[in-house]
């Protein structure tokens, strides 16, 4: 009953709901415009509600972030450029839907499979992370240590062209955390002497110069791309429709939930996976799918907005991120003063029920948002991108002074912005970075402190990996991540274009 | 994972800058104390090798790529690439607004940058540029008053 009433918080309060709207909204055209991305929102977000109650900086945040991963899908339908990664599959079939004059209904099945899916990722969510929490209370430090390997082993996944670009940007993120004074023994690491860097480089500067200003400077090598104008009308999907595709709605949640789960495996994999899953098992779709199959739009579309409950559930009782996105949020909670990991469920139980209240809110009001303001919304993603970058630098710049309102930060983060956007034109991704700065002082802590445990000995320190069974488990886990580290997106293409030529076989 | 390498003017001069970051920062967390494996120079040196490691590896997955290049090829096409007139120009605007803001304040600094960048990036033209810089920072002033309470320089 007292859970009920933490979930029901943000219904009840004229404010949250308030909150949760506004950041739906605002999150559905962050998503959707292209140079803009719910990562980057929720970076500077982060900084703008610094100084706010936690609950409501959740509230804003997590409409933001259902928002922002529904978003990504319209501009992947409207201009064929997916505006999040897990909006990659959606341009499939969505695109080839506009170009047939049906962006409308592309955009109506889109939305209401996206606000089902989300359903089922919450219940998974609801589920599933108290269980799991009271098996994580076991965890060492050990484990500890373990499970943020785990989570920097989603580097494979967020790496790009190249794994070894993706290692770098992921233990430079871990220098850069260790930077300042040291935790343990209270002395400066690479500090050089300077007194200013004994508090470190606040990694909130740090992810607002390489997702905000380091973006908008390689949009700007685009600014000549004239916006693609679309026709967009008869958005609400029919019932028959809906109902037709309900098991597929279903199957791809569960495709989501999974994945989601799976620490390292985000809303790209999940979409590519279910759509791979659809074209393989939907014997008579609507069209064939790549040339404007409505299941080639429900599919990406529930599995990856069902993608949040599942990646919800290791970033709240693991502390491990699922994505780039999910890594921010861990960073956001972080500077609210929570911890997300196995003791979030014990010290702070009604903030899980809150955000789950808060994700429950930004679904339902995801779908009228989702299903009206077309004519702002082909506004907005026609905004010029000389117009919308120098906003967005505004943005980054008073958000990073906001944080200390120290002018230092600033400096740090158009130093990251401009080191972030060199490093993106030679084909390093930010998202590891970002990942190393999060989870490197979680490894760091719990590495030393297993350390200490065993007096530094290091045969007792590699017994203990094996001796505990959870232990091993862990370990496991993390070499069947290891193995499966190969090309996910590559394998995924493959079995698309498979299930492609398998289509077109069978007419 | 079967990875290829782009041909992008400059990338080994940057991938060499990071292997030398990687050595400095090995030499810095070899200063470090380091007598116990949970000492604080133990994890910084262990990151140190690995940015190093991961840079050589980068080097050697490209060694032909960048051998199939002449310096004298590649220098004149690595400004354009990486630097193109826009951004150079814009990145030039970014530091003058930042170091401008102490001297004329944050919202005449942040008013002159926005239009000035909205004119340089073709965004909009000078009454457009005026006004739309008026309507944001009006927004931006209200929402940090009264919504973020945050208060700005």
């Amino acid at each position: 009953m007292e859970q009920l009433g933490y979930f029901l918080m943000s219904f009840t309060s004229i404010k949250m709901i308030f909150l949760v709207c506004a950041g739906t909204f605002a999150g559905i055209y962050i998503g959707a415009i292209p140079g803009l991305s719910v990562t980057m929102a929720v970076s500077i977000l982060i900084s703008f509600t610094f100084a706010w109650d936690v609950n409501e900086a959740l509230c804003l945040m997590g409409g933001v972030y259902c928002g922002g991963v529904y978003g990504g899908s319209r501009s992947a339908v409207l201009l064929n450029i997916p505006g999040a990664p897990a909006a990659i599959a959606t341009g499939f079939d969505g695109y080839p839907l506009a170009k047939l004059g049906e962006a409308g209904i592309a955009i109506g099945l889109s939305t209401t499979a996206s606000v089902i899916g989300g359903f089922i990722g919450i219940l998974a969510l609801a589920t599933a992370a108290p269980l799991i929490s009271e098996y994580s209370l076991l965890f060492s430090s050990r484990d500890y240590f373990m499970l943020a390997v785990m989570g920097l082993l989603l580097v494979g996944s967020l790496s790009g062209e190249s794994l070894a670009k993706g290692i770098f940007a992921g233990a430079l993120g871990v220098f850069l955390s260790m930077i300042g004074m040291d935790t343990f023994t209270g002395q400066g690491r690479f500090t050089f002497g300077s007194i200013g860097l004994m508090s470190g480089i606040h990694f909130v500067a740090i992810m607002i110069g390489l997702f905000g200003v380091s973006e908008a400077l390689a949009q700007i090598h685009d600014l000549h791309v004239a916006p693609v104008k679309q026709q967009v009308k008869n958005i609400v999907p029919s019932w028959r429709l809906l109902f037709k595709h309900l098991p597929l709605i279903v199957k791809s949640s569960l495709i989501g939930i999974g994945i989601g789960a799976l620490p390292g495996a985000g809303g790209d994999i999940a979409s590519l996976m279910a759509y791979g899953s659809a074209s393989r098992s939907v014997k008579n779709p609507t069209r064939p799918f790549g040339q404007g199959a409505y299941e080639g739009v429900i599919a990406p579309e529930t599995a990856n907005n069902a993608c949040i409950g599942g990646d919800n559930i290791p970033m709240l009782t693991l502390g491990i991120p699922g994505d780039a996105v999910t890594a921010v949020i861990i960073g956001a909670l972080y500077i609210h003063g929570l911890k997300p990991g196995p003791m979030l469920m014990i010290d702070t139980p009604h903030l899980f029920w809150f955000w789950v209240g808060v994700l429950t809110l930004a679904n339902i009001f995801l779908l009228p948002l989702g299903l009206s303001g077309i004519r702002i919304f082909a506004k907005c993603v026609e905004l010029r991108k000389g117009l919308l970058l120098p906003m967005v630098i505004l943005i980054s710049v008073v958000g990073t002074y906001g944080i200390n309102n120290s002018i230092t930060d600033v400096y740090w983060m158009l130093g990251f912005g401009a080191f972030g956007y060199i490093l993106k034109m030679y084909g390093f991704q930010m998202g590891p970075v970002i990942l190393g700065v999060i989870l490197g002082p979680i490894m760091e802590d719990n590495y030393r402190r297993a350390m200490q445990d065993v007096q530094h000995s290091i045969p007792q320190f590699f017994w203990g990996f094996v001796s505990r069974p959870l232990t091993l488990a862990l370990i496991v886990l993390t070499l069947v991540m290891i193995c499966g580290q190969g090309d996910w997106r590559g394998k995924f293409k493959r079995i698309l274009s498979k299930a492609k030529s398998g289509q077109t076989e069978k007419l | 994972m079967e990875e290829t390498t782009k041909r992008r003017p400059g990338e080994r001069i940057l991938i060499w800058f990071l292997l030398a970051l990687s050595i400095f920062v090995c030499a810095a967390a070899w200063r470090m104390p380091r007598e116990t494996l949970s000492s604080s120079g133990a994890f910084p040196l262990f990151i140190g090798a690995v940015m190093a490691l991961s840079a050589l590896r980068i080097l050697w997955k490209g060694r032909k790529v960048f051998a199939s290049w002449q310096w004298r090829e590649e220098r004149p096409l690595i400004r354009p690439f990486l630097l193109p007139k826009e951004v150079a120009l814009y990145i030039g605007v970014l530091v003058i607004y930042i170091l401008t803001t102490g001297f004329i304040g944050f919202w005449v600094s942040s008013y002159l940058f926005l239009v000035g960048s909205f004119l340089l990036l073709k965004g909009a033209g000078p009454v457009k540029a005026l006004l739309v810089g008026t309507g944001l920072l009006a927004v931006i002033w209200f929402l940090f008053q009264y919504i973020f309470r945050i208060a700005l320089w």
